[in-house]
């Protein structure tokens, strides 16, 4: 039988009312919460998923990760493990040579400053000319492949502002191939020239 | 490894009833021949009549697969890791939920997963399987064109649903997800409330319309937790699943 909620109830021991809602011949072997980092044992109280009214409290009073960080428990692997769709690797592949081109842009800009105007383009003469064909294929791809694949990237942006039709996940995987392609084939093509 | 007891039993079946059809003079001279072939002082050559044949049943070859599945226990303090498990094929369902209970049954019964209705409408079973979000019991071990080819070469990689907390092997904790379906009131609300002597809330066609492609969602979670941006900001960002109910 009910015997009225605890003395302790109103206290932060007892946030989900597992110890008022306990029979209170059980209440002893119902652990309560107890804010502590325990590895050994889990918090059960607000580890567990209770749907409820109270519930809905619980997860406003505190910061669903702050909660889960108190429990110990790891969390499931995520970029490792999945199988990212074409969609979105061009989309990642868009922010990671914008990132690059920023890197070398600076770069540039750095180069001037500290070096004299003019200092980058001999850099650029001397990658070319001074270390072989393959260093200055090399390096003529490294710049030319983020320049197009940003650009390229960008402007399909642009496309999908104007259609939004377009983004089915049958056209969004071509574009992305087509992304990818027409980049290679353009910065190849700068490469050689 | 997986015991073939099938095998035994068809066998010793074929073998009775093959007995039970000879005549009785016949089945003397069987038992004669049984004895004597026991003996090794067979006296007869006719593969046929020989008890215990199993030219009857050709042995299927085993096909193997692997599993490398997520483990973690809570009650051990060491760091999550896989377990490869074999599974004969042969002698699986071909569903990796199939797989899943063979190895709870048969090799490790402290394998932990959410299941329930195994035919795709519950949405307990949803897990990562060689690094797509889907059902278990809706995914094939192999597709058609795989059981033509050698597949049994790659093992197969299951883990929890994505960048969720995990409370044991390949069960998540589903709460947040709840909560925010929760906090969207999925249920139909009305803006003008009911007019004077209004019975019910008639439906028209093009009403019904407008909720297919959406009451079909099983809150799985598959595509929640397949969401970078869910990954990142799980307390702040709804979710596709919550965000279309």
């Amino acid at each position: 039988s009910h015997g009225g909620p605890p003395p302790w109830s109103h206290r932060k021991e007892d946030p989900t009312m597992l110890s008022s809602a306990t029979n209170s011949l059980l209440r002893p072997m119902v652990r309560t919460a107890a804010r502590r980092h325990n590895n050994a044992t889990l918090d059960l109280s607000r580890g567990m998923t209770i749907l409820s009214k109270q519930s809905a409290e619980e997860y406003k009073k505190e910061n669903y990760t702050e909660r889960m960080k108190n429990t110990g428990r790891p969390v499931s692997p995520h970029v490792t493990i999945y199988a990212f769709p074409i969609a979105a690797l061009s989309s990642i592949t868009v922010r990671v040579t914008g990132v690059a081109l920023s890197f070398g842009a600076m770069g540039v800009g750095m180069l001037e400053l500290f070096g004299g105007t003019g200092t980058s383009l001999s850099v650029f003469q001397d990658l070319g000319g001074a270390y072989g064909p393959l260093v200055a294929a090399g390096a003529k791809f490294s710049v030319a492949f983020p320049c197009v694949y940003h650009y390229l990237g960008a402007a399909r942006h642009f496309a999908w502002d104007e259609k939004p039709d377009l983004l089915t996940n049958i056209d969004v995987e071509k574009a992305s191939y087509a992304l990818y392609g027409s980049s290679l084939f353009i910065s190849v093509g700068l490469m050689i020239v | 490894p997986t015991e073939r007891k099938t095998k035994i039993g068809q066998v010793s079946r074929n073998a009775g009833t093959m007995l039970s059809s000879i005549s009785t003079s016949s089945r003397h001279v069987l038992a004669l021949t049984k004895s004597l072939a026991i003996r090794g002082l067979a006296t007869t050559t006719d593969a046929s009549l020989k008890v215990g044949s199993t030219a009857v049943h050709p042995p299927r070859k085993e096909r193997i697969k692997y599993f490398k599945i997520y483990r973690w226990d809570p009650e051990q303090r060491q760091k999550p890791y896989l377990s490869t498990y074999p599974i004969d094929l042969n002698d699986c369902g071909p569903m990796m939920l199939d797989a899943l209970i063979k190895i709870k049954n048969e090799q490790d019964p402290t394998l932990t997963f959410r299941r329930s209705c195994r035919e795709g409408i519950c949405g307990s079973c949803a897990m990562n399987i060689d690094g797509v979000n889907t059902l278990a019991c809706l995914c094939y071990i192999e597709s058609p064109d795989d059981k033509k080819s050698a597949s049994s070469g790659k093992a197969t990689k299951i883990y929890p649903l994505p960048h969720m907390y995990v409370i044991k092997d390949l069960v998540p904790d589903m709460g947040n997800f709840y909560e925010q379906y929760r906090s969207i009131q999925p249920w139909l609300q009305t803006e003008n409330g009911k007019s004077e002597g209004q019975a019910e809330f008639l439906q028209s066609k093009q009403d019904r319309a407008k909720l297919d492609g959406m009451y079909e969602c099983i809150l799985c979670a598959c595509c929640s937790t397949a969401c970078p941006s869910y990954w990142w900001n799980a307390d702040k960002y709804l979710g596709p699943a919550v965000l279309m109910q």
